[in-house]
């Protein structure tokens, strides 16, 4: 079995007649317009990128550019089609419904992108920051175009989508130089609150990471069911962890120099009370007395 | 070969613990709080140090408050001494003169303010100084700044807190002697509330400058400290 094989049989005139046919200037310009056109668009790409280093994150600032980049490129691609003479009516039309259906298909992105640039704008936080979103604590550990990174306090690796992010309550706790912190501290209803005071105030004296200014405040607020409540309000660096290491550190010294001062702090004590008088059955079993006589209580 | 001094709470010691290795000690109360092993140490210095490196280094602004407050008449000049207080650095000096700061310790009472809302203003060093019109004697862990107050406005001003800021402030020690001091310091009053503090050239004498560590000391093209929250 063998293979034929057939020259063609050129016909020169076929050709030239081709050759004819073609747009040649349409050709042309279809060149220059992809050349300079992508020529542009570099340019562009670079210049996006320069402007929007200064007020988004690289990594924001990379996507951008390639945003535009892209954008153009499509552009000049189409122009350099239109050159051609190629009629891209259809092409859109069939470019405007895929760009629905990925509208609809890509929304939950979209918002995410859009959550993200407004984010960036309205900078309720920046990489590094101590925040709350959402009931989760942690460090800002990156502002990304659809998500935000977090190192939670437990060491891991938290990713809330922008939408949410955008759309949450957040504590951010190093937005400003100095937070307030609050203790509930309670003592027996016997003791002396003002003694209490003169302990908690001197604890809070000698502490260096405590304020000055704005100054400590220290009060009886509640009558609790137990205890008559302290509350000590004192001011602290909120830069770091700062907060964090008086927060340790100043309830268990407080609760130390109450107890040393001699002041009860109560545990929880319930008093029941019986609307009708109880009836307590004795019997003559010696064991079995002790033992209702225990339940009985008082 | 053990060496120590006293200075108040505190107990310095080095101690040769081999050929060119020492042992750097500190203790506080009898409890010891530093401990480090120095490699080719050629000598260890006791110097003055910017009072915001304690217990950690997070600030670097000391807010003075004056014991009374100076009331300036409008456009007059009037000059005072106050005291601020400093830390004690334990300077480790190597080969090629380089150094390093092995410790800071302080005998006084350390606590901070906030100047201005917890939004936008700073936490500062909390100190407390009498107001001198003529120049005091220092004593250790104190040094001296000598504080010119220009009031601009068109009414009285009344002074009673300065803000310094340790990244331009500079210290001066005079060697042999717990002496320290600042440079000159301008505080320009533009309003009752609000004022510039300009640091100006150091004080003639036998003073030294003492070594900046280099985080503490950043570049700055402005070297003013502006006091917008009040100066009282």
């Amino acid at each position: 079995m063998g293979v034929e094989v057939v020259v063609a049989d050129y016909n020169y005139t076929s050709i030239y007649a081709w050759a004819k046919q073609i747009n040649w200037y349409g050709l042309f310009l279809a060149t220059v317009i992809l050349i300079v056109g992508l020529f542009i668009s570099q340019l562009f790409r670079k210049l996006t990128y320069k402007i929007s280093i200064r007020f988004f994150p690289e990594a924001t600032a990379r996507n951008i550019a390639r945003a535009v980049y892209y954008t153009l490129v499509f552009i000049v691609g189409a122009s350099a089609l239109g050159a051609l003479g190629i009629d891209l009516t259809g092409l859109f039309v069939a470019g405007g419904i895929i760009g629905i259906i990925l509208g609809f298909a890509l929304q939950n992105i979209t918002a995410n992108l859009f959550s993200g640039l407004f984010l960036y704008w309205e900078k309720p936080f920046s990489p590094g920051d101590l925040v709350d979103i959402n009931g989760l604590m942690g460090w800002i550990l990156e502002i990304t175009v659809l998500s935000t990174k977090l190192l939670g306090l437990d060491g891991v690796k938290i990713r809330i989508p922008n939408q949410e992010v955008f759309q949450s309550h957040i504590k951010n706790y190093q937005a400003t130089k100095a937070r307030r912190l609050d203790f509930v501290i309670g003592i027996a209803y016997k003791e002396d609150a003002e003694k209490a005071y003169e302990v908690i105030r001197k604890v809070i004296d000698e502490h260096p990471l405590v304020l000055v200014h704005p100054p400590p405040d220290v009060f009886v607020y509640e009558l609790g069911d137990s205890s008559v409540n302290i509350l000590v309000r004192v001011w602290v660096p909120s830069r770091g962890m700062l907060w964090y290491e008086v927060y340790k550190d100043l309830l268990w010294k407080m609760k130390k120099a109450i107890t040393e001062a001699g002041i009860e702090i109560p545990f929880i004590q319930n008093d029941v009370w019986f609307r009708t008088p109880l009836r307590i059955k004795l019997e003559t079993n010696e064991e079995s007395i002790g033992t209702t006589r225990r339940r009985g209580g008082r | 070969m053990k060496e120590h001094v006293v200075i108040h709470d505190n107990e310095l010691m080095v101690e040769k613990i081999s050929k060119g290795v020492i042992e750097y000690t500190r203790k506080h109360r009898g409890e010891t709080v530093v401990s480090r092993i120095l490699y080719h140490a050629t000598r260890l210095e006791l110097l003055p140090m910017y009072p915001v490196m304690l217990p950690k280094k997070f600030t670097t602004y000391i807010l003075v408050k004056l014991e009374k407050p100076v009331a300036v008449p409008p456009r007059r000049e009037v000059d005072i001494y106050i005291k601020i207080p400093v830390d004690t650095a334990v300077y480790a000096y190597g080969p090629l003169h380089r150094f390093l700061v092995i410790d800071v310790f302080t005998h006084h009472r350390i606590k901070y303010y906030l100047y201005g809302p917890p939004d936008r203003g700073v936490v500062a060093r909390y100190a407390y100084s009498k107001v001198y019109v003529k120049k005091p004697e220092t004593e250790f862990g104190e040094a001296l700044a000598y504080i010119h107050i220009r009031n601009r406005y068109i009414s009285w001003v009344e002074v009673g807190q300065v803000l310094l800021d340790a990244q331009i402030l500079k210290l001066y020690y005079k060697p042999e002697t717990w002496n320290a001091c600042t440079q000159y310091i301008s505080l320009v009053a533009n309003s009752p509330s609000t004022a510039s503090i300009y640091y100006g050239r150091r004080i003639s004498g036998e003073y030294r400058p003492i070594q900046d560590p280099p985080d503490l000391k950043p570049p700055r093209l402005l070297a003013k400290t502006e006091m917008l929250w009040g100066l009282k």
